[in-house]
């Protein structure tokens, strides 16, 4: 494990007496860290979560429902293979120099 | 997490959904989203898109060229991840290009897509172009 793997690990537990004194500064550290292994005499007993992961797998939905609204809808004729689409960008460099 | 390179065909594949390759563009744009990955173009990939988009608008005389380039352009400007990146500005580091034409024999606009992933530090290239099959084979970048 790197050294910074270990302080944002070390970061992470929180002592069940620090959650219960002090609440409203663990939920507001929670939103920034995103979660806390919580600990008793040094154990880690339990895992808190901040609701902002689920919502982060929510935003990969709504991005691919984004991306196939944007596909598609070029009105073209002609479909290029991969071969034309260089050809017409060489003959544009062609065209350029004569 | 992935950082990959678009060419200026996945995104005409991607616009053009009548094309054999439209599946192929969204299917491997879908799975590069959900994998949280970073996605890049640069100046030199809306180049090529605005060109070839408008050369095969003309081509059928569309009397709606501008508007639907526009449109075509803003969407993939829109795609969700895309980020926008730039060749280097230091004169020496244009110099690769040509060292990278000589060894993979790119073209010239190639050999600069090349030195814009490596400047970047991108690791993935996703691309239709049989062109870079040599790039590939050195595993400098890996194809998408």
């Amino acid at each position: 494990m790197q050294q910074t793997d270990i302080e944002g690990f070390t970061q992470k537990l929180l002592p069940l007496t620090v959650l219960r004194r002090n609440a409203g500064m663990v939920f507001k550290r929670l939103s920034e860290i995103g979660e806390f292994i919580v600990t008793k005499d040094g154990k880690p007993i339990a895992r808190l979560s901040s609701l902002k992961i689920s919502k982060d797998v929510e935003s990969i939905s709504e991005k691919l429902k984004k991306l196939h609204k944007l596909a598609g809808g070029l009105k073209i004729k002609k479909h290029p293979n991969p071969k034309d689409i260089t050809r017409i960008l060489n003959n544009r460099h062609e065209k350029m120099l004569s | 997490m992935k950082k990959c390179y678009l060419d200026s065909n996945v995104l005409i594949y991607f616009k053009d959904d009548k094309s054999p390759q439209h599946k192929e563009a969204l299917d491997k744009l879908i799975k590069l989203i959900s994998l949280q990955s970073e996605l890049y173009i640069s100046p030199l990939v809306l180049d090529e898109f605005i060109y070839v988009i408008k050369h095969l608008l003309s081509l059928q005389k569309s009397k709606t060229v501008f508007t639907d380039l526009e449109k075509s352009l803003r969407d993939i400007l829109d795609i969700p991840n895309i980020k926008l990146i730039n060749p280097p500005i230091e004169p020496v580091k244009q110099l690769e290009t040509v060292k990278y034409m000589r060894k993979y024999r790119l073209s010239a606009r190639d050999a600069y897509h090349l030195l814009i992933i490596l400047e970047n530090k991108i690791n993935f290239f996703f691309t239709f172009d049989n062109d870079f099959k040599s790039v590939f084979t050195d595993r400098i970048i890996t194809s998408y």
